[in-house]
């Protein structure tokens, strides 16, 4: 049953532009009063928007945490269950899967934690700094997609 | 590049590909995306579409991705939304034991 009476728990996903404190305090406020559980759909710092790295969904998700002490239970990428679900999904083991992405911590990070292979493509959110990333590497780096059949084996 | 390609192993079956920044940005499509996907399509590759995007629901992602004349089925593309989906049926959040979802019968949903 979803309603917004005596939630138990409260699934926070991305507003983008309709994030304001009126809808911030009224969540914080509803998560006290119930002690309600908060679910984030993912808790992504930045992301690309209107060609600028903009606000993403976990700065929000972040200041809830901060405002009500509580930790949210994180769904989308880095977290391991996500990927899982998605490989399962394929009917393929983890050694048999390449993870594509720009984003060094959501994508990289993520399926590194559970030993798939990886590739960064330079487009999208990638940035120079990524190359110095002394935590984090993916196993290649590429221009972008184009280049995906080549690093394959298929030209 | 050379050695890289010699060093990658050969024997992958699957890819995940994240969407946004990879495909596409903004509205545009990244040079080569879709030649890339038939031809990875072609040589037997399974793909998923792992995206983090909570703004728009799957059906629209589908149909955007449509639009760009991207050979998918709806069902290939993965999300937050979808796993919740998932996680709240089953009641699988195998790491998040401590969550009982049946005493969470109410749920508040802010997307």
């Amino acid at each position: 049953m979803i309603d917004d009476i005596k939630p138990e728990a409260i699934i926070l996903g991305d507003l983008f532009k309709e994030f304001n404190w009126e809808k911030l305090n009224k969540v914080f406020q509803t998560i006290l009063e119930n002690n309600a559980l908060i679910i984030a759909l993912h808790k992504n710092r930045y992301c690309k928007r209107e060609n600028k790295l903009s606000l993403d969904l976990g700065p929000f998700v972040a200041a809830l945490e901060y405002a009500t002490s509580k930790k949210s239970v994180l769904i989308g990428k880095p977290e391991k269950n996500f990927f899982n679900l998605a490989i399962e999904e394929m009917k393929l083991k983890n050694e048999e899967v390449v993870m594509i992405g720009d984003d060094i911590v959501a994508d990289i990070g993520g399926a590194k934690n559970i030993c798939l292979s990886t590739i960064q493509v330079k487009t999208g959110k990638f940035q120079k700094k990524d190359e110095t990333n002394v935590y984090l590497q993916p196993d290649y780096r590429i221009n972008s997609i184009s280049e995906l059949p080549y690093i394959l084996g298929m030209e | 590049m050379n050695e890289e390609k010699i060093n990658f192993k050969n024997n992958y079956k699957g890819l995940l590909l994240d969407i946004e920044g990879v495909i596409y940005e903004g509205n545009k499509l990244i040079e080569g995306s879709i030649e890339t996907i038939n031809k990875l399509l072609a040589n037997g590759f399974k793909i998923k579409y792992l995206t983090n995007t909570t703004t728009t629901s799957r059906r629209l992602i589908f149909e955007k991705l449509l639009q760009f004349k991207l050979p998918l089925n709806e069902s290939n593309i993965f999300s937050p939304a979808i796993a919740t989906n998932i996680f709240l049926k089953k009641k699988i959040f195998q790491e998040y034991h401590y969550l009982q979802i049946n005493f969470y019968k109410k749920i508040l949903l802010i997307l």
